[in-house]
């Protein structure tokens, strides 16, 4: 039969490797979230690079040829390029939304800590083994609460697979 | 006055830069009646007061999100009619479900083109039978 000491140490064990888990995971999760956010914003730094040189090449063009007459070939060039712009402008929004999702994980792991550190103060306050015991078990729970709800909310969504078009085919 | 240019549209999205840029590329397609809102609240402000042929709507907003404003889109018999595209960066299949099942008319996923929101914009108006 297992001591009131060995039930302590075995909860505890269990508490400080679960905090460590899930700590871990999130964070993963969070660095996850920078790198796709540094993915888009390269793909949008990318196009809008190629659509501003390509409206200045076009604009050097057109003013080249000023005394012709109107020329729609290069209407058609300059109007693809500033479509390319707007495309990248879009990213600014998708990485607003990334950098949201990481700033509401990190709270959510300040929330965690928030409740380590009050039970850390309720276990150093009891004097009975067995009161430690199930307090370390309810922080446990409430640990394990708490990153299910984070996770809920945040849950993944933005996965584009095509920085293009933006079509979907369901409808 | 063209056909195109008396649809009345209600563009809703938290982000300045994307209400801007729907505003911009639906007057490049010659739809130049558009009326903006920051939320689903404000929009169904909107839509209870004026009249409006066309939603495009954003799906991650404070306060009342898209999928929200659909639902209460489809749910007010006064409202329930008007064709709504989500415009968002939700690509989850699972959102796009939810969308469908709450009475989306069309899901484009951002970033997006000038030629993919006429294709489906087109496609919504073929469908509710509408003169183009």
């Amino acid at each position: 039969m297992k001591t009131m000491d060995d039930r302590i140490e075995s909860a505890t064990v269990v508490l400080l490797s679960k905090l460590s888990d899930i700590i871990d995971s999130h964070l993963l999760e969070a660095v996850d979230d920078v790198c796709q956010t540094r993915l888009i914003l390269n793909e949008a730094i990318i196009k809008l690079e190629r659509s501003f040189y390509g409206i200045q090449d076009e604009l050097a063009k057109q003013h080249r040829l000023a005394e012709a007459t109107v020329n729609d070939a290069g209407q058609d060039r300059l109007t693809a390029h500033l479509h390319q712009a707007i495309i990248g402008l879009q990213f600014h929004d998708l990485t607003d939304q990334l950098l949201q999702r990481v700033n509401a994980r990190f709270d959510g792991l300040r929330e965690m800590l928030v409740v380590m550190d009050y039970k850390k103060t309720m276990v150093s306050g009891h004097d009975q083994a067995e009161d430690i015991s199930i307090s370390l078990r309810k922080a446990d729970e409430t640990l394990t609460a708490l990153s299910v709800k984070l996770q809920l909310t945040l849950s993944k969504s933005l996965r584009q697979e095509h920085m293009g078009s933006g079509d979907v085919e369901l409808f | 006055m063209s056909e195109l240019s008396k649809m009345r549209f209600l563009v809703v999205d938290d982000f300045s830069t994307m209400r801007r840029i729907i505003r911009n590329l639906l007057k490049e397609l010659g739809y130049t009646n558009v009326t903006e809102a920051e939320d689903g609240n404000s929009a169904l402000t909107q839509l209870n007061r004026d009249s409006f042929d066309f939603i495009v709507s954003d799906w991650n907003m404070p306060g009342m999100d898209g999928l929200q404003l659909l639902q209460a889109v489809r749910e007010a018999p006064s409202l329930c009619k008007i064709p709504m595209l989500m415009v968002t960066a939700e690509a989850k299949k699972e959102n796009i479900v939810a969308a469908a099942k709450a009475g989306a008319s069309g899901y484009i996923v951002k970033p997006f083109t000038a030629a993919t929101l006429d294709e489906k914009i087109s496609k919504i108006l073929e469908k509710q039978n509408k003169p183009l």
